[in-house]
């Protein structure tokens, strides 16, 4: 069984590694699977790949904050880059002859690159199966039906993709609904609910040790890659100063390795001298610090919620709300579900931070999420579904 | 902007991609008018910096079997019927149609593995006469003439003649040489500034002290192999 798996990967980590979880198990449950990572993420080394994986990178673009796409780090027109990252995924699709194509996130490829190469499979080797992987939300649902139309994916998803893998769930955000999928579209979606997070973790006693703490509580505070989490932070630092001698909790920041070195300059100013907390860049073991935490403050993303979820922690949400309102918006539904607690960034203030902190360290035992029906097990579910497509083609019809 | 394209088959091991990173980065920081896009199928290549202005493609990777034969090092392409190697050749040969470099530096290999690079020289010479091609070559490969040997039964020297302007030898005479030194390093940076800028008086200064760079025009090549042949084992 050949997998392709194409991850265009602009900006940030959450593509690559939600589709390397994805293949890990894939591996694990198929010995056969022979599977081939297309992306253009300059990251992809980063991240444990399992056995008989390969990735082809093609160049890399960046999403400008404003909005659109270019060149990230070799300035030529950006036609000409996006003509070797079209005709490299086509060279790739037709020589691998992949049984299964998993498309993440952009139906059609970053400006139609994926287009040429998904109507050679469609038309060339018709048993080929074509499937989207879909995070649970994607953007405002008016926008996203916009931008659909605009983009031509309304038909992609008619008529050449055989399946959409929903890394979600319909009862907590239904994208036929939402996205006013038609008929035909709605019988391909396949819920496999989140992509939960391996939580082998280390000891809890051994991390918190390692932190040097002080007291018996801790509050860790992650933005994500950081490239905006400077207002939490900072935010939750003043708070810390303010509390300054009724402190009763440790807490470690973690800015992320996208923090500018003017924010992370910015950051060290506040007077912190004597404070039980630990301030630091990057950790590449982020789930053993969670798992250590008895209260979680962070941004919304997509992983940062698998983290949070699989480890079923109490957490404080202040989402990203723009661009994009997908990270608010998924902050709101898992608040509806009583799962975290949600705090909009315009209303962040050290002394709103303080109050939303208290009342959370308060509470009891954090619900559950399997009891209020999210499931994790999104990584089993996919590579079952990858397994069942791929075998009706062996069958006689 | 100038363009160059840099092929670095890179099979295993650390020294390849890390010899064409530092001639890169001197090329890059030495000319603010250059961009460079690196083809390479290391599994290694994200240890090092990658400097602004330069991109990289990985091919799928490659592993050296004892009989000099190469094969897919975590696809298995015996089995699932994947011809990586023409995979790999239409990867480069797209790179090099769509980038349209003004300079193409090949690593070692004047055809590359198993030939891989002989569509993308065949396009740019049909297509893309004014590219110049220039090959760096380690001065320690194996013995002369088991060198002569692979050399000859894969073509190498033909290849030469057909496809390449120059030929330059990055420096490294010992074995334990992992980096090319500063001097060899600033030398390869001078030619290629030099043939990019078609300067004939430039070149013939960056090619002036001939053991650490000889670049020999293509009606000295029979000289050349010689050359480069004896100068192997002449200690440094």
């Amino acid at each position: 069984m050949k997998i392709l798996i194409y991850s265009h990967d602009s900006y940030g980590l959450g593509h690559i590694r939600r589709s390397l979880s994805i293949a890990r198990q894939v591996a694990s449950d198929f010995p056969s699977a022979e599977q081939l990572l297309l992306t253009g993420s300059a990251q992809a080394h980063s991240f444990e790949k399992p056995d008989r994986l390969d990735y082809v990178k093609f160049p890399t673009i960046s999403k400008f904050s404003a909005g659109g796409y270019g060149p990230r780090s070799l300035p030529i027109p950006f036609e000409s880059l996006m003509a070797i990252r079209e005709e490299m995924i086509f060279n790739t699709v037709k020589h691998f002859k992949a049984d299964l194509v998993l498309v993440d996130k952009a139906p059609a490829g970053i400006r139609g690159e994926m287009l040429r190469s998904l109507k050679f499979l469609k038309s060339e080797y018709p048993k080929t199966k074509l499937v989207l992987g879909m995070r649970d939300i994607e953007d405002d649902a008016l926008l996203v039906r916009e931008e659909w139309k605009r983009g031509g994916v309304y038909p992609l998803l008619e008529e050449v993709y055989d399946a959409i893998f929903l890394y979600g769930s319909r009862d907590i955000y239904d994208p036929v609904y939402e996205y006013d999928l038609s008929p035909e579209t709605c019988e391909k979606v396949i819920s496999c609910g989140y992509i939960g997070r391996d939580t082998s973790v280390r000891p809890v006693e051994q991390v918190r040790k390692e932190l040097n703490m002080k007291t018996n509580t801790l509050i860790v505070v992650t933005v994500g890659g950081g490239g905006d989490g400077l207002s939490i932070l900072s935010a939750y630092l003043e708070m810390l100063s303010l509390l300054r001698n009724h402190l009763s909790f440790d807490s470690l920041l973690v800015t992320g390795p996208l923090m500018s070195q003017e924010q992370r300059l910015h950051l060290q100013r506040y007077d912190m001298k004597g404070l039980p907390f630990t301030l630091v860049d990057f950790t590449p073991d982020m789930m053993s610090y969670l798992n250590a935490a008895d209260l979680i403050i962070s941004m919304g993303g997509y992983n940062t919620f698998c983290e949070i979820l699989s480890l079923n922690k109490r957490a404080i949400i202040v989402p990203r709300v723009k661009p994009r309102l997908e990270q608010l918006i998924r902050a709101e539904r898992f608040s509806d579900l009583g799962l975290v607690r949600m705090l909009h960034p315009d209303e962040l203030s050290p002394e709103r931070l303080w109050k939303e902190v208290n009342c959370e360290m308060k509470g009891g035992e954090p619900v559950r999420p399997k009891d209020v029906g999210v499931d994790l097990n999104g990584a089993v579910n996919v590579s079952r579904a990858i397994g069942q497509l791929v075998s009706k083609n062996r069958l006689p019809i | 902007m100038k363009r160059i394209m840099v092929y670095s088959h890179d099979t295993f091991g650390l020294g390849n991609i890390r010899r064409m990173l530092s001639i890169c980065t001197n090329l890059l920081d030495s000319n603010p008018d250059l961009l460079i896009l690196l083809v390479s199928g290391s599994p290694m290549i994200h240890s090092f910096r990658i400097p602004n202005r330069l991109d990289y493609i990985k091919l799928p990777c490659l592993r050296r079997d004892e009989a000099e034969g190469y094969s897919a090092r975590s696809l298995d392409s015996d089995i699932n019927d994947i011809d990586i190697m023409r995979l790999r050749s239409d990867l480069i040969l797209t790179a090099a149609a769509n980038f349209k470099p003004d300079l193409l530096m090949v690593n070692k290999k004047p055809s590359g593995v198993k030939n891989e690079l002989q569509g993308t020289l065949d396009y740019l010479k049909m297509n893309l006469p004014d590219t110049k091609n220039i090959l760096v070559l380690r001065n320690i490969l194996d013995s002369p003439a088991a060198r002569i040997n692979v050399w000859e039964k894969n073509g190498y020297y033909d290849a030469i003649l057909s496809f390449y302007d120059h030929v330059l030898d990055d420096g490294c005479r010992s074995l334990s040489l992992i980096q090319p030194d500063s001097g060899a390093i600033s030398k390869i940076t001078d030619c290629v500034l030099a043939l990019l800028s078609s300067s004939e008086r430039k070149l013939e200064e960056a090619v002036k002290e001939r053991s650490l760079c000889p670049v020999p025009s293509l009606n000295r090549m029979s000289n050349f192999t010689k050359v480069t042949m004896h100068s192997v084992h002449q200690p440094a």
